[in-house]
């Protein structure tokens, strides 16, 4: 077996080790959904009632929002334990996962999972209803299904890299969740309206320090606005892997100063 | 080659100073002021092929620090580890398939699976063919015995079972060394001394090399040739058990209580810690009805101090005690 073979093996059986507290499960499966779905419900009411911001219609915003929350649900689904990282580090639960045979990083990849099935599904939908609309209208071409799924790609890996660099300073700071909160949780909600509608320091600050402009904004402004050129893609593209390439630095520089928890 | 080479090991764990006083978290945070904790000094040490070490010192002293340099866990601040040739830094997937590692206090099995599972995983993980597997599980199934609770999740074992289940875990894959930290804390006398015969024939008739962290003076008594005792990060000894246990003696406390009042003899009056004079002993503690003698029985039988005490009063009751090794170790030291 691979190593690939092996993560899909303990995902199984996260999911499987999940399922004996069957009512948790179901509880926080249905609690999930119902967060998500009235956060979107809160952005179509915002919506309805101003009907275009600033010339961004509002299917083009939900496809910003489609976009966002897709990269998201994927990133939560594999990367769960780096999103949710500080209980490894203040239980030390860290030092077990150093025992096993496997890339660090993939061992604490695979140590959890959160089935984000409902999530996802939602994300999917509104990401479908707004693209099949945009094509209807005749305001995109079908280029726009290969590049949405290209920017899904990138996104998740943005998702992903911020989520790791965050998850690396708790090797400096150990408590990482309120940091969290500020990386992830802020900017996503932030990311969900047309970057053009902010002040110029928040602006910067999500093109060059939290990237996430570049999940959903910046390619959006090629793929459904056409406003800006097809570079877009490709500095999207390569936003992605040096965000990518900093977080697995920075992780890699963490791991060797982790103080482990004394017994 | 030697199994485990610690060379100048060092750690220093750098804190900040907390602050006192009004917003002291948020003044913590952005302190400059750091204090450096120097949990390992130094160490130097060796450990050939087939050993079975004692790693022993009070708490707090270094030890479990020390471990986890030696499994690649923590990153030394100077020095190296060497692990059957290997640095556990650099290389340390290498060095976890040559070793075994069971902390007392955590598993590594998968805590709402059965048994079983666990070492489908950690077999994967390893990549043990399916023969190999069957193979290692029969060997192991001689020494733990783990067929009578392998299809129970592991959250309903008992600790020993659950201590079995990890020590095979730690095994599954053959490593040439076991290293253990406090495996039989919180056991039972019962589940004590299985672990301990397992653990004597690992060593024994499977010739693997065992490096042993413990808090039980029994478990080092009764498995360990070799004992390295450290206090506040430094080595203090490394040397035979025997040689130690003579350099210690055999410190034990007396309690007497009587039935009525009691004399004590004059010139051993001065209290606490006094020695009596031509005794053989020290009077460590005085109430009302009960006196408690400290002697060395290397030194002193615990009847002819009874003798002795027995002329202070009409003697009702007598408790002999065995003081905490680690209290020892520490006063000695």
């Amino acid at each position: 077996m691979n190593w690939l073979g092996i993560s899909v093996m303990l995902y199984k059986i996260n999911v499987r080790a999940g399922m004996q507290y069957r009512l948790n499960f179901i509880l926080s499966t249905l609690l999930a959904a119902l967060v998500t779905v009235s956060e979107f419900l809160g952005l179509v009411v915002l919506l309805s009632v101003f009907g275009a911001i600033q010339g961004w219609s509002v299917w083009e915003i939900g496809y910003l929002y489609g976009v966002l929350m897709t990269a998201k649900f994927l990133y939560r689904a594999f990367g769960s334990a780096i999103n949710n990282f500080e209980p490894y580090l203040v239980n030390g639960t860290l030092d077990q996962l150093l025992l096993r045979p496997m890339p660090l990083l993939l061992a604490v990849l695979t140590s959890r999972t959160r089935m984000v099935g409902g999530e996802l599904l939602q994300s999917l939908t509104v990401l479908g209803a707004c693209v099949a609309r945009l094509l209807v209208h005749g305001d995109a071409s079908w280029w726009i299904v290969p590049e949405t799924l290209l920017i899904i790609c990138t996104g998740t890996v943005i998702m992903f890299a911020v989520g790791l660099a965050t998850a690396a300073c708790g090797f400096w700071i150990t408590r990482t969740e309120d940091l969290s909160v500020l990386t992830d949780n802020a900017t996503t909600t932030a990311c969900q309206l047309p970057l053009s509608l902010f002040p110029e320091w928040l602006r910067t600050l999500l093109l060059a320090v939290i990237p996430f402009g570049f999940i959903n904004y910046v390619p959006a402004m090629f793929i459904v606005r056409g406003e800006w050129g097809v570079w877009t893609l490709a500095a999207t593209a390569a936003v992605a892997a040096a965000a990518l390439l900093i977080a697995l630095g920075v992780w890699k520089i963490g791991v060797t100063k982790y103080q482990s928890t004394g017994t | 080659m030697y199994m485990l080479e610690a060379i100048g090991l060092e750690k220093t764990f750098v804190t900040s100073v907390p602050r006192a006083g009004r917003f002291k978290a948020v003044r913590t945070l952005f302190s400059r002021e750091k204090r450096a904790v120097t949990a390992v000094k130094a160490l130097d040490f060796r450990v050939a092929p087939g050993e079975f070490v004692g790693f022993i010192g009070p708490n707090g002293a270094g030890k479990s620090t020390t471990i986890k340099m030696l499994c690649g866990i923590l990153h030394p601040s100077a020095g190296e580890v060497r692990v059957a040739g290997h640095s556990p830094q650099r290389d340390r997937r290498k060095v976890v398939r040559k070793i075994g590692v069971v902390f007392g206090q955590r598993t590594q099995l998968w805590w709402d699976l059965p048994l079983k599972d666990s070492f489908d995983i950690l077999a994967a993980m390893f990549r043990l063919s399916p023969a190999e597997k069957e193979r290692q599980l029969v060997r192991l199934e001689e020494v733990l015995r783990l067929r009578e609770f392998w299809d129970t999740p592991v959250r309903k074992l008992s600790l020993g079972q659950r201590m079995r289940g990890d020590l095979a875990a730690a095994l599954l894959h053959d490593p040439e060394m076991l290293v253990l930290d406090e495996p039989t804390i919180g056991m039972d006398v019962t589940a004590k001394r299985q672990i301990r015969t397992h653990l004597k024939l690992l060593n024994e008739a499977y010739g693997k090399t065992i490096l042993l962290t413990t808090h039980d003076m029994d478990d080092i008594e009764q498995l360990c040739q070799r004992v390295i005792v450290i206090s506040r990060g430094e080595r203090i000894y490394d040397g035979e058990i025997g040689q130690l246990r003579e350099r210690i003696g055999l410190p034990t406390v007396i309690r007497v209580a009587y039935r009525g009042d009691y004399r004590i003899p004059a010139g051993a009056e001065a209290g606490g810690g006094a020695d009596v004079p031509d005794g053989g002993f020290r009077i460590v503690e005085r109430r009302e009805r009960e006196v408690a003698v400290g002697c060395n029985r290397s030194e002193t039988g615990v009847m002819d101090v009874l003798r002795q005490l027995s002329q202070w009063g009409e003697v009702d009751d007598v408790r002999v005690e065995e003081p905490d090794f680690e209290d020892i170790i520490h006063r000695i030291y």
